[in-house]
């Protein structure tokens, strides 16, 4: 055998977000892959902007700047989003992986990407109209942020699908685009320059009954409030119900005595005009989680060593990993954990934490906070982070944790070798 | 009656004779909702049924002493007229005619179902129902845009939602309006959980899967057995099906309106489903329908529980028909071609309607007898194997061993038997030494005699108002149950956890009294049997830690319900325990024998009800869309479930 090869994971600090350049390197010959590169606007710590120059500046290291694969494991803005920089113009990408839910070929991922922005675009209405200050329903502001962001997330980018997908300039040379998925056996495999390097596409699933299970997205579906907003705009729950003969002038409601006990239910009548936001938010969150759990979920193979890239994948994705023993094996006890969907609650599933990963191990965590989502990270996690002895590198001090990672004395990234 | 007042006049001058007040108010409402009414108009039970309620006083609104309606339309500010249901010309024609256009018609078919859901209810359990703080369900017929209907305990109001129907091949017109309020099962469903809710408030605090599976399988059971409330339907029923029941169409479906509209091409469930071996696309076994233990989803494990009735229903509605159909046929039973012999349909009509309220009745009287948390479909068989084998302890009809027969087949078997018969389902008795203090005796006549006095109809009472010495009455019972239960023993004996150091005076772990009432059930004997129920609650502190998600607003209870006789004999101790606050060999407290036996055994029921509960919200937290986004408050509980059954496909 030749000379063990050396694994380094370096995480750029952009915040709720993630940017991930792993390098294998043998010698003089080295592979890389670049996982991601986006962050949330609500959670920025270092602007793309100042961080794909870095990255940049990170590839060329010889001259050129190039690099063999990038993954792009969903669509959200906190993954994708720095693509849309037109510096990548300058890079040469040996090849891009997507979620095959973002072919533009696929008839079936054409369904779900119009399902997807239809809802998406409602919720962005529906927001809108529910925040605009001139609207006299007394909403629950903090609820419909929410919902907006959650629905602006979701929105395709403008020039970085696009450009990952091939159909504008985007890299140097066209990149090989290829569209991922697995559900069987027979999972994809990449080789790699060292014959000991290989990663494999764990998921997502594109088998009909998994993605049932995982709710997916389906405009018709959705509370018809929602829907309504699309067909006649913001104002539709607007329209009269009843011919206005019907109604009851309101000095007479204040007045006559027969209405006495219809007047002291204000505080009622005040309370029902939070009703649709609870259909709203779910609706948001189950797009969002939708999405999530079609990330692209790959292995990276490095003789004994494994490496765990899950995207956002949430619980109804890590079931189609975990399900399956093949796949499970590849995850059981992986030297290096990329913490699933920013730690959140059901990012990395308990039965992995607790019954797979093992012990004193080395884990990545793409966070800061955000306003909105206090809950993230989850306490449980980082106890369970604690419990297992894990070296956790995070781009928020408060939770790194027994890390070895080196960071970068501008603060721009951490970084660990494997 | 009304020569009785005139007796009472005396002769003395010249009065007219006294016109009664009617007993009941009639009032049309839709058979079932719009469409299944328009799609019936050919049928005899005619497009509309006529519901009867009790007569009582109304405000506009209408506004009774249990129900409220308030139709006010968030979306553009507006109030409507509130329906006058005095007035002579909506009372001469038994209200007015339902129209999905004049809003003034749903308010009165919200009334009306909810009106005779409640007074079932209370004919079941033998008692006037009563809100908290004499509180009115609110009913908001048209709330919100969503095709939605939810009871939302915070605002103590079900919420009507209305929307525009998807559907472009049914029944249904695409781009029409669909009014969840005018149908008679959302009503019924929604009105149910409201019910359900206010007897058991801590069901919605999902403890174990079961405890929203029957908050939700316990509304579809009423909504569906309201439908042999109304004889027309039924009739026609029978004589469509020409008797076998599971044939009709509508019959056993809910929801219909709603499940076309919204593009399931069908109700939105169906009682009797699961019992048809043919259904399904499908016949290949491994597609066969998940058992009771695999399904999680709570509708579809309360429709699991649902069927396991409906599926002795049609048993002994079948059994209880044989015999007509040999008299009818002379001996043979087999039925000739053709239409049924219009008698025959009536009687057999007959056996249906009074087979179903049955049914229902021994589903609704169980309530009583349910722990007061954390309650699971084990404990409901034994509720109501319980409350009915009290009421008749032959089993005449066969109709409790039909159903504990039909739940076997449905996979739901009760915990911790030792076999189906009566005497292992049913709770186990308390011991004859536990009966209830001296002070709680002495108060509890007074209970009865409240309780019976407001059994009088409200039309005939001079003031709809219980009796106003009663509240000082229910204080003092209420305060010396709660002496009682702090006892070391008798907390013990209940299940609770005893104060740390035995004296009475200290509360570190207080015990609530959260509900005392008399009820009165009409027994085999034909007598009524009165029963004084107490619910009791007892939040632990020292064990939230351990609950994910516990504290002040989601608080962690052990809880019992003491069935006693008029006497203060206690008969019944259901408790849902929870471990030992300091685990001592309970001999060591001077526990031996029969009692120390007892408490250990609690303690270890206990413990795996603490564990079950962590180890249910932990699963719940995994699976949750929402949890991470927001903190889903008990409030919007209902309409979280109700959310799905859109996307339920």
């Amino acid at each position: 055998m030749a000379a063990t090869s050396t694994v380094t994971v370096r995480m750029y600090h952009v915040g709720f977000g993630d940017a991930f350049l792993v390098t294998v390197k043998r010698g003089s010959k080295r592979w890389r892959m670049l996982v991601d590169c986006g962050v949330h606007p609500s959670g920025v710590v270092h602007s793309l902007d100042s961080v794909v120059p870095v990255i940049l500046a990170d590839l060329a290291d010889k001259s050129e700047a190039e690099v063999d694969l990038v993954v792009a494991t969903h669509r959200h803005d906190d993954h994708i989003a720095g693509f849309a920089d037109d510096r990548w113009e300058s890079v040469s990408v040996g090849a891009v992986w997507l979620p095959w839910a973002e072919s533009p070929t696929d008839p079936e991922a054409l369904e779900l990407q119009r399902e997807a922005e239809a809802v998406a675009a409602q919720l962005t209405a529906f927001a809108g109209a529910a925040l605009d200050p001139l609207e006299e329903l007394a909403v629950d502001r903090k609820i419909w942020r929410t919902i907006g962001l959650l629905a602006a997330n979701a929105q395709p980018k403008e020039k970085a699908l696009p450009r990952l997908r091939g159909e504008t300039d985007g890299f140097v040379d066209p990149a090989a685009v290829r569209y991922v998925s697995n559900d069987g056996e027979d999972e994809t495999v990449v080789e790699t320059p060292f014959p000991d390097v290989k990663v494999h596409v764990l998921g997502p699933s594109r088998n009909p009954a998994v993605l049932k299970r995982m709710d997916p997205p389906k405009a018709n579906e959705w509370p018809k409030e929602l829907t309504a907003v699309a067909a006649y705009g913001p104002q539709a729950t607007g329209r009269p119900l009843f011919d206005p003969s019907y109604e009851l002038p309101p000095d007479l409601l204040k007045s006559q005595k027969e209405f006495e006990s219809l007047r002291s239910h204000q505080d009622l009548v005040d309370r029902l005009h939070q009703v649709g936001d609870q259909d709203a938010l779910l609706a948001a969150s189950k797009l969002e989680s939708w999405c999530n759990n079609t990330s692209v979920f790959v292995v990276l193979e490095v003789g004994k060593r494994r490496l765990v890239f899950p995207g956002d994948c949430q619980e109804g994705g890590w079931r189609h990993i975990l399900e399956r023993q093949h796949t499970r094996e590849l995850v059981a006890g992986a030297d290096f954990y990329k913490v699933s969907h920013h730690g959140s609650h059901n990012g990395s599933p308990q039965r992995f934490i607790d019954e797979l990963l093992g012990d004193d191990r080395s884990l990545m965590l793409p966070f800061s906070p955000v306003k909105q989502w206090e809950k993230i990270p989850v306490k449980g996690l980082i106890a369970a982070f604690d419990n297992h002895h894990h070296h956790v590198a995070c781009t928020t001090k408060d939770y790194r944790k027994n890390s070895a990672a080196i960071v970068d004395q501008n603060g721009m990234w951490s970084e660990v070798t494997v | 009656m009304a020569s009785s007042s005139s007796l009472s006049n005396g002769g003395r001058g010249h009065q007219e004779p006294l016109v009664p007040v009617p007993e009941r108010r009639r009032l049309r409402v839709y058979a079932f909702d719009p469409l299944s009414s328009r799609l019936s108009a050919a049928r005899s039970a005619g497009e509309f049924l006529t519901v009867s309620v009790p007569m009582e006083p109304l405000e506009r609104g209408p506004a009774g002493r249990l129900v409220q309606v308030v139709d006010y339309h968030p979306p553009t500010g507006t109030w409507f007229w509130p329906i006058d249901l005095d007035d002579p010309n909506v009372a001469h024609t038994d209200g007015l005619r339902p129209s999905e256009t004049d809003p003034r018609t749903h308010q009165q078919v919200v009334y009306a179902v909810a009106s005779s859901v409640i007074e079932r209810f209370e004919r079941f359990l033998g008692r006037r129902f009563r809100w908290s703080h004499q509180d009115r369900l609110v009913l908001v017929p048209h709330a919100f845009e969503g095709r939605n209907a939810f009871f939302d305990p915070t605002r103590k109001a079900v919420l009507f939602g209305y929307f525009t129907s998807v559907e472009t091949s049914g029944p249904t017109l695409p781009g029409q309006r669909i009014f969840t309020c005018l149908s008679t099962d959302i009503i019924a469903h929604e009105v149910t959980h409201a019910l359900v809710h206010r007897m058991r408030r801590h069901f919605i605090s999902p403890t174990n899967p079961d405890v929203l599976a029957w908050h939700e399988a316990f509304a579809d059971l009423v909504a569906l057995f309201h439908h042999f409330a109304f004889e027309s339907v039924v009739r026609d029923a029978v004589a469509s099906s020409r008797g076998d029941l599971t044939r009709a169409t509508g019959l056993f479906d809910l929801a219909r309106e709603f499940g076309l509209s919204v593009g399931r091409g069908a109700a939105l469930r169906n009682a009797i489903e699961r019992l048809r071996p043919e259904s399904g696309p499908s016949s290949d076994p491994s597609e066969k329908r998940p058992s009771f233990s695999e399904v999680v989803e709570p509708h579809e494990r309360g429709a699991v529980f649902v069927s396991a009735v409906f599926d002795a229903f049609v048993t002994s509605y079948t059994r209880s028909i044989e015999d007509l159909l040999r008299i009818a046929t002379d001996g043979t039973g087999i039925l000739p071609q053709g239409h049924l012999h219009p008698d025959l349909v009536t009687r057999v009509t007959r056996e249906a309607v009074v087979t179903a309220d049955r049914y229902l009745g021994m589903v609704v009287r169980s309530f009583d007898y349910l722990p007061v948390v954390d309650v699971t479909f084990s404990d409901v068989l034994r509720a109501i194997v319980t409350s009915d084998r009290d009421l008749y302890p032959d089993d005449d009809a066969g109709l409790r061993g039909t159903l504990v027969e039909a739940f076997r087949r449905q996979g739901i078997y009760p915990d911790d038997v030792a076999s189906l018969a009566d005497d292992s389902l049913a709770w186990p008795s308390a011991p004859r030494s536990l009966v209830a203090s001296e002070a709680v005796r002495a108060e509890l006549g007074a209970l009865v005699g409240q309780h019976a006095m407001e059994l009088q109809p409200a039309g005939a009472r001079v003031s709809g108002d219980a009796p106003a010495s009663a509240k000082g009455e229910g204080d003092r019972l209420a305060r010396a149950l709660s002496a009682w239960v702090h006892d070391r023993e008798v907390a013990m004996a209940l299940g609770l956890e005893p104060q740390p150091n035995g004296s009475d005076k200290d509360r570190t772990f207080p015990i609530e009294v959260k509900g005392q009432h008399a009820s009165f059930r009409r027994a085999q004997d034909g007598q009524p049997q009165p029963e004084i129920v107490i619910q009791l609650l007892q939040r632990r502190k020292d064990l939230e830690a351990r609950v994910p998600g516990a504290g002040a607003s989601a608080p962690v209870y052990a809880g019992t319900t003491v069935v006693m006789t008029m006497r203060g004999e206690v008969r019944y101790v259901i408790a849902k325990p929870l471990p030992a606050a300091d685990v001592t060999d309970p001999t060591e407290s001077g526990l031996t024998g029969r009692a120390g036996g007892y408490r250990l055994r609690v303690l270890d029921v206990g413990e795996m009800r603490l564990r079950r509960m962590i180890e249910t919200i932990e699963a719940d937290e995994r699976s949750s869309v929402t949890s991470m986004w927001s903190n889903a408050s008990p409030g919007t509980t209902f309409q979280r479930l109700h959310l799905f059954e859109g996307g339920q496909g």
